[in-house]
């Protein structure tokens, strides 16, 4: 069966589409796995609702607690045991709290930066956890992880494009620490070479990563997320 | 606020205890911990030796647990932990949750510390951890105290601890950076990169903003300041008299603009910041 097709946009880059852009694919990732500013508020999401035709996935990083308050909105106004809302997770208490209060609200796909962490957790722990915050999904771009997930019982979304390798909460292109965000990223990437790095680094938001093609073919990856690099260096 | 410094050595131990520090952290060769075997002790017998000076001086040793490790090891791990705490009853600073979870289920009786590793980002992860034996969390390295309230003021009771940004702060957030692993290198986010043909390094906090984060940690209520493990001794004895004396001003109510007047020029007393200023 043919992965369905989901576009990644952050909160900004939403406001900026044009709907036309927007038709191609049959899921919209809204927000960011790695910078809590580029997550929505409740108005973005209730934005990217009337402009998308199919279904929004809200996307989420680690978060402080104010963030959390915002996403907690999010899922309050926006699902129910109906009309479930997908979210997904990189953070403990987000994880743990929705076990805890909206099991019945909620379906929770693991995020890039939690997958990190749970990989190296014992296969049968890590089963047990996955099992006990009812995790159903995965996000990866990394085709070495996939062994890591098999077996669970779980599927994967591949993210193509851009594989993350590190994050930083010091913003590198306002250079400040988490706070008031101007957004300098939206539309930007930097490319970074070295001599000793085998591939050069794209720093992308708050997140550098390597640039990649296609997805690997596996029976459980059922969902493309497609998420491109910006063109280029302009503002 | 209490000073929490890494040790590697009896020797340093007592130095750092009888010159300001209130905790010292350590790790063991075989129990994971997040530094090499070069800033570890020499075994769990030297670990043993410093929590009983330290508590002959009325302060306390931590054994630091802050690395995974694979389940095989577990066994051993319980094992070894088990027989130290026997000896001295120490908190074990701890990251994994499988480890946590392990450990508890085999009878170590601990008081834990949740590791910056563990990525505590709010309150509501401390609720998975209030009935695991979880008495500290350490801020993640790149949580401002500004943003942690809610954790600092948590109604489980558990203490908090955050690093000394005025010594050191990573690039990028640990545990989630994986540039070392990649390339299988070191500090790989300190490179000096090429963008566009100009020169480029991964931007990090600047003194003023570096001498902020203490600020704000010591007025936000935080009750521990964490100074890093290093290799060079005399680096670490130049940190911890930094610490020192900004505490002192701290206490002491001096302004913000002030403290960043005089602790630009503590930051700079010490050595190994000359050449590494981020400005």
């Amino acid at each position: 069966m043919k992965p369905e097709s989901a576009l990644q946009l952050s909160a900004p880059a939403l406001r900026a589409a044009a709907p036309a852009a927007l038709k191609k694919h049959g899921l919209l990732y809204l927000g960011d796995e790695f910078c809590q500013n580029l997550v929505p508020s409740p108005e973005d999401f209730a934005l990217a609702l009337r402009k998308f035709p199919g279904r929004v996935v809200l996307v989420t990083p680690l978060l402080t607690d104010a963030a959390f308050d915002s996403v907690e909105a999010i899922v309050k106004a926006h699902s129910s045991p109906r009309r479930r809302l997908e979210v997904v997770v990189n953070d403990l208490g987000l994880l743990h709290t929705f076990k805890a209060r909206y099991s019945h609200r909620v379906l929770v796909s693991l995020g890039r930066v939690f997958a990190h962490r749970v990989k190296v957790m014992p296969r049968k722990f890590a089963a047990g956890f996955l099992k006990e915050h009812n995790v159903k999904r995965v996000e990866l771009d990394d085709p070495a992880l996939l062994p890591r997930f098999e077996g669970l019982g779980l599927k994967f979304s591949f993210h193509t494009g851009f594989r993350y390798v590190s994050v930083t909460r010091f913003c590198p292109w306002e250079l400040h620490w988490p706070g008031a965000c101007g957004h300098a990223c939206s539309g930007r990437v930097k490319k970074l070479e070295h001599p000793r790095l085998p591939a050069p680094l794209f720093l992308r938001g708050q997140a550098y990563g390597l640039k990649t093609g296609a997805a690997p073919s596996h029976p459980a990856i059922n969902r493309l997320v497609r998420e491109p690099l910006p063109a280029g260096g302009r503002k | 606020m209490l000073i929490v410094a890494g040790s590697k050595a009896y020797d340093e131990a007592e130095w750092l205890l009888s010159n300001g520090a209130a905790e010292v952290y350590c790790g063991v060769p075989g129990l994971p911990n997040h530094r090499d075997a070069d800033q570890c002790l020499k075994d769990d017998g030297e670990f043993v030796s410093i929590a009983k000076m330290a508590r002959a001086k009325g302060r306390r040793a931590l054994l630091a647990m802050n690395e995974a490790c694979f389940e095989e090891d577990y066994p051993v791990v319980a094992a070894r932990v088990k027989a130290i705490l026997k000896q001295c009853k120490v908190p074990v600073i701890i990251r994994e949750l499988p480890l946590l979870h392990y450990l508890r289920k085999n009878g170590v009786k601990a008081e834990f510390i949740i590791s910056s590793l563990s990525l505590v980002f709010n309150s509501r992860a401390l609720e998975y951890y209030k009935n695991l034996g979880v008495k500290r969390v350490i801020l993640p390295f790149h949580l401002m105290p500004y943003e942690a309230g809610r954790i600092i003021g948590n109604r489980f009771g558990m203490e908090t601890e955050i690093f000394f940004h005025a010594d050191f702060c990573c690039p990028n957030m640990d545990p989630a950076c994986r540039l070392d692993g990649w390339l299988k290198s070191f500090q790989v986010c300190r490179f000096h990169y090429t963008s566009s043909g100009k020169a480029h390094r991964m931007p990090e906090a600047n003194v003023p903003q570096k001498l902020d984060m203490v600020y704000d940690a010591f007025h936000a209520g935080i009750d521990y300041l964490k100074i890093i493990r290093v290799t060079d001794f005399k680096d670490q004895q130049e940190v911890l008299r930094e610490a020192r004396v900004m505490l002192a001003l701290l206490e002491k109510g001096v302004s913000r603009e002030d403290f960043r007047k005089l602790g630009e020029k503590l930051y700079f007393s010490v050595s190994r910041h000359g050449g590494r200023t981020g400005r």
